[in-house]
């Protein structure tokens, strides 16, 4: 078996008014999908946010694999943590304006990860740029067109082509498809399971739709006042949940 | 390992269910069971409704949660005992080691008949082309129109997503199998098409564990049955 790219370690987060995430332990490989589930307020954000370098837990570790190396990511300088995750690390969001910037065109925001990462020749850049966006099914002449003009699920095409275009190893996904029509989900999950399966990408998908988590993901977490009441094989845990939680977050949904 | 040792081996299994946002009821399905199966072999598990066929097959593929026991597989160069590994261990031995048919298919969105047969292959790595061939050869021999295979299952009739179930299940050979009333919604000439795969599924060498309610199906297709006993009382104890 592969070593895990991304670790949680009895990872605890206490807001100055309460809980945000307490005591989560959690090895994802590459090429694997884990759904978090639960309702708002559980914890499942917080830990996206300490788990992406945004917010540093009051406890416990967060390690990230790089070159065979597992790197601690609040015990390095800020300046590694910055380069760490942006080799290795994306994020994206519920809403595509937290991950995508308007005033620029799709394909300036698909190149934009590239030349932070240094990319230098103009030429490759527009290249990859292009490229990404007919892997996320944009036609390449809608590149020079702002994301204002795109419909919900296209924007989150964009966000996800920007996620990528860097290549990074692990990718974190709060309510990737939340806010959007049935079909356009549909689309969007189908999407995202050929990229990671692909590019053997590691995801961490946050959602409340337990659908998502069973077309996506092969192992759940769910949590519930910021702990994992249960974490299991999906297709387990959505047929026989064994937490008292667990079972009426299963029994409150249809069936089929 | 000794050669005729069995590939799969139950040994007192138990299951119960809890339904705790009743109350904390509990089901008891099955206590005690234990059964083996060898490389080439096809057990049909009989008994009457409600003793647990269905909710043994799952617990063997780790689908349900078992409360005591073991279930053995030969799996790589060893063995893994399912009741009592951990999710990644499962998951290996699926992609390896056991397969399974539920009794009804799985739809995916979006995703077409072709390739949703072919995934078990392209999830392992297999090139495009010849995974698409496989699935191409087992949709034609389970008499699934052509131009269905574009599209994605969810209007197909129940009997045609019974053998789109059936194909992405034998796609990928796996040492053991798990199937779950195959032919309930065939017709007789399809059935018959079900039973001759799975027949030359446990030729090449697989051990097959199937639940079928026609006497006649399980006496072409299967070597012994396993009588599982009638079910536990069902006490609620709250």
């Amino acid at each position: 078996m592969t070593e895990p790219i991304l670790q949680l370690e009895s990872m605890t987060h206490e807001y100055p008014g309460g809980l945000g995430c307490r005591a989560v332990d959690l090895a994802i490989h590459p090429g694997e999908i884990i759904a978090i589930v639960g309702e708002s307020g559980a914890g499942k954000s917080t830990l996206l946010d300490c788990a992406s370098g945004r917010l540093a837990p009051t406890g416990g570790r967060v390690l990230l694999r790089r070159d065979e190396q597992l790197l601690d990511l609040y015990t390095i300088s800020s300046d590694e943590r910055q380069a760490l995750l942006r080799s290795c690390l994306a994020r994206i969001h519920q809403n595509p304006r937290d991950g995508i910037r308007f005033g620029i065109s799709a394909g300036g925001n698909v190149a934009e990860p590239l030349l932070a990462a240094g990319e230098r020749h103009y030429g490759a850049v527009r290249e990859q740029a292009l490229e990404w966006l007919e892997r996320v099914e944009i036609d390449r002449a809608r590149a020079d067109d702002p994301p204002e003009q795109f419909s919900g699920g296209m924007q989150q095409r964009v966000q996800i082509a920007r996620a990528l275009v860097t290549r990074p190893a692990v990718l974190l996904a709060d309510e990737p498809t939340g806010g959007l029509d049935v079909s356009v989900q549909a689309t969007l999950i189908e999407l995202l399971r050929k990229l990671v399966r692909d590019h053997q990408i590691a995801m961490v998908v946050v959602t409340h739709d337990l659908a998502v988590a069973r077309y996506l993901a092969s192992r759940m977490l769910v949590m519930r006042a910021g702990r994992v009441v249960e974490a299991g094989l999906t297709d387990q845990v959505l047929h026989d949940p064994q937490h008292p939680y667990s079972q009426s977050l299963v029994a409150s949904v249809l069936r089929g | 390992m000794k050669f005729d040792e069995p590939t799969l081996q139950v040994r007192n299994l138990h299951k119960t269910f809890v339904l705790h946002p009743q109350g904390g009821v509990r089901l008891p399905v099955f206590a005690g069971v234990s059964l083996a199966v060898r490389a080439g072999e096809c057990v049909a598990l009989d008994g009457p409704s409600g003793c647990g066929k269905s909710t043994l097959i799952r617990c063997l593929f780790g689908r349900y949660v078992c409360d005591a026991g073991e279930i053995l597989l030969r799996h790589r160069d060893g063995r893994i005992d399912l009741a009592n590994a951990s999710a990644r261990e499962i998951l290996e031995a699926r992609r390896e080691t056991i397969g399974y048919v539920s009794q009804f298919l799985h739809v995916v969105p979006r995703v077409s008949t072709l390739e949703l047969v072919a995934e078990p292959l392209l999830q392992r790595g297999i090139e495009p082309e010849p995974a698409y061939e496989r699935a191409r050869e087992l949709l034609l021999r389970l008499g699934l129109p052509s131009n269905l295979w574009s599209l994605a299952p969810a209007t197909f009739s129940g009997g045609e997503q019974q053998r789109v179930n059936i194909a992405a299940g034998l796609i990928d050979r796996k040492p053991i199998l798990l199937m779950d009333e195959p032919t309930a919604s065939l017709d007789a000439g399809n059935a018959q098409t079900v039973l001759e795969l799975i027949r030359t599924t446990c030729a090449a060498g697989s051990s097959v564990v199937v639940i079928l309610h026609d006497a006649a199906q399980r006496r072409i297709v299967c070597d012994r049955e396993i009588h599982l006993p009638a079910p536990l009382e069902r006490a609620a104890i709250g």
